[in-house]
C-alpha cells in the first residue's frame, strides 16, 4: 500500500502482556459501537479496498496480455496495443486514487472516532467516583485517555490494512491458479518462509527489543536524575562522575541497538532475496513447461505475481499481535467506560439550604476493601461555625473522613447530615459549592497566579483578588514573584515554597466562599516565617465557617475549638486540648510524640520558653518578650546545669531515646520517675524565672 | 545470540572531555557529522551500496535475457544458467546489502550514543542560570526523543535516500543501453519526481509538527486535570474541564484529518505511474516492431515496478531528515547557550580559606526576573565563624548561599576571599572548599557508599564509616540489607526523609569543607529523627566556617552573629541578644519560632 503510515515489523514488539478481562467478542462489539456512526465511510472504504485490490490484480494481467499480443501474432494490432497502454495508465491512476481516497477516509474516520472515544473516556473519568482515581496513579489515568485510545484507533487501521492485504493475496492466488497451478505451487513456498521469518521476529526479535527498551529506559532515568541533581554534581565537582555513569548505560544501550539493527538489516534483504529466488524458480518451471500450455506473457505474469506473496503474508502475521494489543487497550478503555458512579444525584436531590451549617456524622462506617473497615461507627456533631481538628496516627481514617464529608464516597453505613439534610439527598453541585476542600498536596495549575486563584470563582475582578490576598497576607510574596500576579506557575509548583503554594490554595478557597470547610493540612513542616503566614491566613479563612481540619501542625490544634481523636477508624476521644491532655489517653500520647516536639528542639530548650501558659500572639508583645528573655540566664550552660540538677543530662536523654527505639510512653515514665514531668516543668520554670 | 553483560569500555579510564561546541560550527554541521564520525563504516557502507544497488537491479536484466533466450531458443542450457544466475545474484545481493546496511546502522547507533553524551556533557557544564531557566523535563525529552529523531534522520532515512538515488541513476544508465528514448524519459522523469517529493515534504513537514504540538496539548490537559481531580471536583469545574479537553481533542482530530488527506494523496507518485505506463506503451510498440526487444521490455517494466516502493519510502525518508534537522537546531541552540556571565577565572588560582570572606556591595538578579534577589550586600565573615541566616521565603537567603558556592556570580559588586574576588577563582576550586547541604536533600540512585563518598570517591572504608558515624547514620546503614552497598533507589526513595538527610550530612562531613553552607530551615517530622539530626549537624559544623539558614533557637543563640534578610537586603545583623533587643523584625520572627510557640502552648 503506497504511503500509508504502516507500523512495519514493530507490530511484533507491541507489549501483549496485558491480561484481558473481557472476551474478544465483547470487545469487538464495543469497538463496533464506536464505528457505527461511520458506517457510511466504512462501507465506502470497503468498496475502495475492493476496487483497489481488483485493480492491483488486473494490472499485471494487462502487462502479460500486452506482451503476448505484441510477440505472438505475426502482425500485431497496434490499435489494440495502444488501447492496452491507455487501459494500463488509467488503471494505474485509478489504483492510486482508490488507495489515496481510502487512506484519507480511514484517517478521517480514525481521527473522529478517536475524538469520540477520548472525550467519552475523559468525560467518564472526570465524573467517575474518586475511589477510581485513588486506586490509579494519575499517569495511568492519563494513559487511558491518550495512549490506550490511540492504540484502539491503530487497531482499526490494522483491520482495514489486513483485509486489504488478504483480499490482494487471495486475488493474486486465484489469478496465479488460473495461469498455472505449478507456478502457484512455487508461490506457496513463500508461506513456510514467511512463517520462519515471523518466528525469528517473534522470538529473538522480541527478546532483543525488550532489552533495548529496558536499557533505553535506564539511560532516560539516569539522564533525568543527573539533570535534576545537576547542582549537587556541580557543588561536589563530580560532573565527570555523572558523565561516566551515563556513558556506561549509553554504551550498553548501543550494544543492544546493534543487535536490534542486525535483525532488521537481515529481515528486509532476506525478503527480497527469497522473492528473487521464487522468480527464478518460476522462470525455470515456466520455461520447462511446453510452449502450448503456457505463453511468455503468462510466465512473465507469474514472475510478477510470485513476488506479491511473501510480504503480505508477513504483514498479516505481524498484524495479529498488534490486534491483540488493540483489544487489550479496548479492554482497559472499557474498564473506564463501564464505571458506574455510585455517588450521583438521587432522584429527589435538592439544593443545599444553608440555614444550618452544622454537620452531623451519624454512626458512619466506611471500608475500601470488604472486611477492613477504615471508619467504624463514627458519631459526631459539629456546630455551626465550630472549628474541629481531626487528629490521629497515619491510617486512623482522617483522610477518608474528609472524603466522606465532600461526598467523594458515600458511607457504607450511617449517614452524614448538614443541618438536617442527608448528604445523599443534596445535589452534588450545590454540595460542592457549599463545601470547600483543601487537599493535602496544594495543587496548582500551569497557569498564572491570578488565574489559579480565580479558579475559585471566575466572576471576581483582579482588584478583588488583590484585596483578598492583602487580607490573608499573600500579597507580599506574590508581588515579589518575577511577574507578580501574572507569574506563570508550573504544575509541579517549582519556584514556590510549599507555604506559598498553600497560601494560593487558601486564597482560591476564600474566593469560592464555602460555608463548610474541609482542610487536609500538608504534613511537611514549614519554616517559621511561612508558618506564621499560613497560620494567619487560615485564621481568616476559618472565620465564620464550620471547619474540619486534619491537623498536622501545632499552631492549628491550638486554634481550634475541639479535637476529635481517631484511632484505627474509631473516634476515641473528643474535647478541648486541655481536657484531652488531662485525660492522658491517646491524644496525650499523640501530642507528646508528634505535636509537642514541633516546638521542642531539644528538651533543654523546652524549658527555655518564657511563658508557661497558652498565650495568644497579641498578648505577648515582642518587646515584652525580649525583656523577659533578658531576665533569664539563657546560656546553654545554665540549662545543662539545670538539667543535671534534676539528674538527666542531654546526652543521657539522647541515649534513652535511641536505646528504647524511642518509646514515648517509656520515656515519659522515666522522666516522671526522675521528677521530670514535662507538664509541670513549665510551671516550675515559670516560678524560677519570676 | 550472546549478550555482553559488561561493557567493553572501562568507564573509569574514559577521559572526560566535554566536546567543545566550537568543534562544529553549526547545527547542520553537528547533524551531518554522522558522515565522518565513523569514516570507515560510512565509506564501507557507501562503497558497498553501489554494488548492492546494482545487484538489486541485476536480476531484472537477467530476467529480460531469460525471456529473450526462451523466446529464441526455448528451454536451453543457457536459459537455465541465466535462471541460476538470478538465484546467485539474489544470494550475493542479500549478503552485500546486509553488510552495507548494517555498517551504516552501527555507525548511526554509535552517532546516537555519542551525540547524546555530548549533549549531556555540555548541558551539564552550563551554569546554574541555564538550569534555572530551562525546565529539566524539556532537556530530558531533547536528550532522549529528539536525539533519537536525529538518528532516525540518519538511519534509515539518509540511507534510504541514497539508495533510492542510486537506483534511479543506475536505471537511467541501464536505459541508455536499452533505448535512447527510455533514457531521455528517465533523465527527465526521475529529477521531476524527486523535485516534487521534496516540495511535497516541505508542505507536509510543518503540518506534522503542528500535529505533534496539538497532541502534546491533549496529553498535557488530561495529565493536569487528573492530577488535580480533587480540586476540579470541589470547585464544580467538571464541565468546564470537559469542554476544554473536547476542544483540544477536536483540534487534534482536525489536524489529523488534514495530515491524512495530504499524506494519502501523494501526488508525486503520479510521475512514477506515468513513467511506467509510457515505458510500457513504448515497449509494446517496439515489441510489435521487433520481437527481440523482449529483453528490454521485460527488464525495464520489472525495474520500474520494483521502484514503486519509493512512493512509500522517499517521502518518509525526506520527512525524517527534515525532522532530524529541526531537532538538531533546537538542541544546538541549547548547547550553544551563551552564559550571561562567562567564567573567566585563570586555572590554578587557589582560594586562601584562612582569610575572611567579604561581600562588597553585592547585588544579584536572576535572569528570569526583573527584580533583584539581593541588593547592596556588605558583610564580612571571619574565618572559622558561625553565622546564622534568617529571613522569609524570597528574602534572598538561599541566593546568598548560592553566590558563596559560585553557582552564580554577582550582578554587581564583588565577593572576596582574603582579598581575591571569587570571579577570579575557578568554580571547581571554590567548590573544593565550600560544601552546601540543601534543604531538599538530593541523593543519587547509587549505593549508600557511593553517595557518601560522592565528594571524595577515593575515600577509605574507615573514612566512610567514620563520616556515617558522625552523621548518626551508621546504625541504620548497618541494618540495611547490604549495608553500605545497598542501592537506595531513585533519589534515595528507599530511605526515609531523616535517613536521607543524614546521608547528605555524612557526604558533607566526608567532603571536609572549609566553609559549610547549611540550609536547615525546616526538618524531619518525628522527634527521634530530630534529635539524631541535631547531633549530626553539630558534628558537621565543628571546626569550620559555617553559614546556616536556620530557625532553631539554639543555633541562633550559639552563632557568632545573625544576619537577617528581608526583600533581598540585610536588614539587621548582630548577636541574638543584640538583635532581640533592638530589631523589631527579629523580635517578630523570634515570636513565631516553633520553640517559642511550642513552649508557650
Amino acid at each position: 500500500m503506497a504511503h500509508s503510515r504502516g507500523r512495519g515489523p514493530h507490530g511484533f514488539f507491541v507489549d501483549t502482556k496485558h491480561k484481558k478481562t473481557r472476551s474478544t467478542k465483547q470487545l469487538l462489539k464495543m469497538l463496533w459501537g464506536y464505528l457505527t456512526p461511520f458506517k457510511g465511510l466504512l462501507l465506502l472504504s470497503a468498496l475502495l479496498i475492493f476496487a483497489y485490490a481488483i485493480g492491483s490484480i488486473i494490472s499485471p494481467l494487462i502487462i502479460s496480455e500486452g506482451l503476448d499480443a505484441a510477440v505472438a501474432t505475426v502482425r500485431p494490432d497496434i490499435d489494440f496495443l495502444l488501447l492496452l497502454f491507455v487501459v494500463f495508465l488509467v488503471l494505474s491512476l485509478a489504483i492510486w486514487f482508490f488507495n489515496a481516497l481510502n487512506t484519507y477516509i480511514l484517517a478521517r474516520l480514525q481521527a473522529n472516532m478517536l475524538h469520540n472515544v477520548r472525550t467519552d473516556v475523559f468525560d467518564r473519568l472526570v465524573f467517575t467516583d474518586m475511589s477510581f482515581h485513588k486506586q490509579e496513579q494519575s499517569g495511568n489515568v492519563t494513559s487511558r485517555v491518550t495512549s490506550d485510545t490511540q492504540e484502539l484507533a491503530v487497531g482499526v487501521t490494522v483491520v482495514t490494512n489486513a483485509s486489504s492485504q488478504l483480499l490482494l493475496t487471495f486475488g493474486t492466488f486465484f489469478l496465479l491458479l488460473a495461469t498455472s497451478w505449478i507456478i502457484t505451487g512455487i508461490a506457496l513456498l513463500a508461506i513456510p518462509v514467511a512463517a520462519i521469518l515471523a518466528s525469528i521476529l517473534g522470538t529473538l526479535g522480541r527478546k532483543i527489543m525488550y532489552r533495548v527498551r529496558k536499557s533505553y529506559g535506564e539511560v532516560s532515568g539516569q539522564m533525568a536524575e543527573s539533570l535534576a541533581g545537576v547542582s549537587i554534581a556541580k557543588s561536589f565537582n563530580r560532573e565527570e562522575w555523572s558523565s561516566s555513569v551515563l556513558y556506561k548505560l549509553n554504551q550498553k544501550t548501543y550494544q543492544y541497538f546493534k543487535q536490534m539493527g542486525a535483525i532488521f538489516n537481515f529481515m528486509f534483504p532476506a525478503i527480497s532475496m527469497v522473492s528473487m529466488i521464487l522468480v527464478a524458480l518460476t522462470l525455470i518451471v515456466g520455461g520447462w513447461l511446453p510452449e502450448s500450455t503456457i505463453t511468455l506473457g503468462s510466465i512473465y505474469l507469474g514472475t510478477i505475481l510470485v513476488q506479491r506473496f511473501l510480504s503480505p503474508i508477513l504483514h498479516i502475521a505481524m498484524y495479529y499481535p498488534q490486534l491483540q494489543s488493540s483489544l487489550a487497550a479496548m479492554d482497559r478503555v472499557a474498564d473506564v467506560l463501564e464505571q458506574k458512579p455510585q455517588v450521583i444525584d438521587s432522584l429527589n436531590a435538592k439544593s443545599l439550604t444553608l440555614h444550618d451549617t452544622s454537620v452531623t456524622l451519624d454512626n458512619v462506617s466506611y471500608e475500601y476493601v470488604k472486611g477492613t473497615p477504615v471508619l467504624q461507627a463514627v458519631t459526631l456533631k459539629v456546630e455551626e461555625g465550630e472549628k474541629i481538628a481531626i487528629v490521629g496516627h497515619t491510617g486512623a481514617g482522617k483522610t477518608t473522613l474528609a472524603a466522606l464529608l465532600t461526598r467523594f464516597y458515600d458511607p457504607r453505613e450511617g449517614r452524614i447530615l448538614i443541618g438536617n439534610q442527608d448528604l445523599r439527598d443534596i445535589k452534588l453541585e450545590s454540595l460542592h459549592t457549599s463545601i470547600g476542600l483543601i487537599p493535602q498536596e496544594p495543587y496548582l495549575f500551569a497557569d498564572s497566579v491570578l488565574e489559579n486563584i480565580r479558579y475559585g470563582n471566575p466572576e471576581v475582578s483582579d482588584r478583588e483578588i488583590d484585596e483578598l490576598c492583602k487580607l490573608i497576607g499573600a500579597d507580599d510574596f506574590i508581588e515579589a514573584l518575577p511577574n507578580g500576579y501574572k507569574t506563570m506557575l508550573q504544575e509541579s509548583g517549582k519556584g514556590l515554597s510549599s507555604g506559598q503554594r498553600q497560601m494560593i490554595t487558601i486564597a482560591r478557597t476564600m474566593l469560592a466562599d464555602p460555608k463548610i470547610l474541609v482542610l487536609d493540612e500538608a504534613t511537611s513542616r514549614l519554616d517559621a516565617y511561612s508558618e506564621s503566614l499560613v497560620q494567619h491566613a487560615q485564621k481568616v479563612l476559618f472565620e465564620g465557617r464550620t471547619t474540619f481540619v486534619i491537623a498536622h501542625r501545632l499552631t492549628t490544634i491550638r486554634d481550634v475549638d475541639r479535637l476529635a481523636v481517631f484511632q484505627k477508624g474509631k473516634l476515641v476521644e473528643l474535647g478541648t486540648h486541655e481536657e484531652l491532655l488531662v485525660k492522658d489517653g491517646v491524644y496525650a500520647e499523640l501530642y507528646h510524640t508528634y505535636y509537642a516536639h514541633q516546638g521542642v528542639e531539644e528538651l533543654a530548650e523546652v524549658y527555655k520558653a518564657p511563658t508557661p501558659e497558652p498565650t495568644s500572639m497579641s498578648e505577648v508583645m515582642s518587646a515584652g518578650m525580649a525583656k523577659m528573655m533578658q531576665g533569664h540566664d539563657m546560656s546553654p550552660d545554665h540549662i545543662h546545669a539545670m538539667m543535671n540538677e534534676r539528674g538527666v543530662s542531654p546526652e543521657e536523654m539522647y541515649k534513652m531515646m535511641e536505646e528504647r527505639e524511642f518509646n514515648p510512653e517509656a520515656m515519659r515514665k522515666m522522666m516522671k520517675e526522675r521528677g521530670l514531668n514535662p507538664e509541670d516543668m513549665h510551671a516550675k520554670m515559670g516560678e524560677k524565672g519570676h | 545470540m550472546q549478550v555482553p553483560q559488561t561493557v567493553s569500555i572501562d568507564v573509569q579510564q574514559r577521559k572526560y572531555t566535554p566536546v567543545p561546541t566550537e568543534k562544529y560550527n553549526s547545527a547542520t554541521h553537528w547533524y551531518l557529522s554522522f558522515l565522518w564520525r565513523s569514516p570507515g563504516l560510512v565509506l564501507l557502507s557507501l562503497g558497498i551500496s553501489l554494488i548492492s544497488v546494482f545487484l538489486t537491479l541485476f536480476p531484472s536484466i537477467l530476467l529480460g535475457q531469460a525471456f529473450s533466450i526462451l523466446q529464441s531458443e526455448g528451454f536451453s542450457q543457457t536459459f537455465l544458467l541465466i535462471c541460476l544466475g538470478i538465484i546467485v545474484t539474489a544470494l550475493l545481493s542479500f549478503g552485500i546489502t546486509f553488510v552495507a546496511n548494517y555498517s551504516w546502522t552501527i555507525a548511526a547507533f554509535r552517532y546516537e550514543r555519542d551525540i547524546r553524551q555530548e549533549f549531556f556533557d555540555i548541558i551539564q557544564e552550563h551554569s546554574m542560570t541555564f538550569h534555572d531557566e530551562i525546565d529539566s523535563s524539556s532537556l530530558l525529552s531533547m536528550a532522549m526523543n529528539e536525539i533519537s529523531q536525529m538518528r532516525m534522520g540518519v538511519n534509515p532515512s539518509m540511507r534510504m535516500l541514497s539508495s533510492s538515488f542510486l537506483s534511479m541513476i543506475f536505471i537511467t544508465i541501464i536505459f541508455l543501453a536499452f533505448d535512447p528514448i527510455y533514457f531521455l524519459i528517465a533523465l527527465f522523469g526521475f529529477p521531476l519526481y524527486l523535485f516534487l517529493v521534496v516540495r511535497y515534504a516541505a508542505v507536509i513537514g510543518p503540518i506534522r509538527e503542528e500535529l505533534a504540538s496539538r497532541l502534546a496539548v491533549v496529553t498535557r490537559d488530561s495529565q493536569e486535570i487528573f492530577r488535580g481531580i480533587e480540586v476540579v471536583r470541589s470547585f464544580n469545574k467538571e464541565d468546564q474541564e470537559n469542554k476544554r479537553f473536547a476542544l483540544g481533542s477536536a483540534n487534534y482530530a482536525d489536524i489529523v484529518t488534514t495530515e491524512g488527506r495530504l499524506s494519502a494523496f501523494f501526488w508525486p507518485a503520479l510521475v512514477l505511474i506515468a513513467l511506467t505506463a509510457i515505458i510500457f506503451g513504448l515497449g509494446l510498440i517496439n515489441l510489435a516492431d521487433n520481437p527481440t526487444t523482449i529483453d528490454t521490455f521485460t527488464s525495464s517494466v520489472s525495474m520500474l515496478l520494483s521502484l514503486q516502493f519509493l512512493n512509500f519510502m522517499l517521502p518518509m525518508a525526506i520527512l525524517n531528515i527534515r525532522a532530524g534537522k529541526a531537532n538538531a537546531d533546537r538542541i544546538w541552540s541549547k548547547m550553544t547557550w551563551q552564559d550571561p556571565v562567562p567564567d573567566t577565572a585563570q586555572e590554578g588560582v587557589i582560594p586562601d580559606w584562612g582569610g575572611e570572606i567579604v561581600f562588597e556591595d553585592v547585588s544579584f538578579s536572576y535572569r528570569s526576573s526583573s527584580k533583584p534577589a539581593l541588593k547592596n550586600i556588605n558583610l564580612t565573615i571571619p574565618s572559622g565563624s558561625r553565622i546564622a541566616v534568617i529571613g522569609g521565603p524570597g528574602s534572598g537567603k538561599s541566593t546568598f548561599l548560592k553566590l558563596l558556592l559560585r553557582l552564580y556570580d554577582p550582578t554587581d559588586g564583588q565577593i572576596k576571599i582574603n582579598g581575591t574576588p571569587l570571579t577570579e577563582i575557578p568554580a571547581a576550586e571554590i567548590r573544593q572548599g565550600v560544601t552546601m547541604v540543601e534543604q531538599e536533600v538530593f541523593l543519587f540512585s547509587a549505593s549508600v557508599r557511593e553517595n557518601i563518598a560522592f565528594a571524595n570517591p577515593n575515600a577509605s572504608d574507615e573514612e566512610i564509616i567514620s563520616a556515617a558515624e558522625n552523621a548518626q547514620a551508621l546504625k541504620f546503614i548497618e541494618k540495611l540489607p547490604q549495608g553500605f552497598e545497598t542501592r537506595i533507589g531513585e533519589r534515595g526513595s528507599k530511605l526515609s526523609g531523616g535517613q536521607r538527610q543524614r546521608i547528605a550530612i555524612a557526604r558533607a562531613i566526608l567532603a571536609d569543607p572549609k566553609v559549610l553552607l547549611l540550609d536547615d530551615s525546616a526538618s524531619a517530622i518525628d522527634s527521634k529523627t530530630e534529635l539524631l539530626l541535631r547531633r549530626a549537624l553539630d558534628k558537621l559544623m565543628e571546626d569550620r566556617t559555617s553559614i546556616v539558614v536556620t530557625q532553631r533557637l539554639r543555633t541562633l543563640i550559639e552563632s557568632d552573629f545573625i544576619v537577617l534578610f528581608d526583600k533581598g537586603e540585610i536588614c539587621a545583623y548582630g548577636s541574638h541578644d543584640k538583635m532581640l533587643d533592638s530589631c523589631p523584625q527579629y523580635q517578630m520572627i523570634f515570636e513565631a519560632l516553633p520553640e517559642v510557640v511550642g513552649g508557650r502552648f
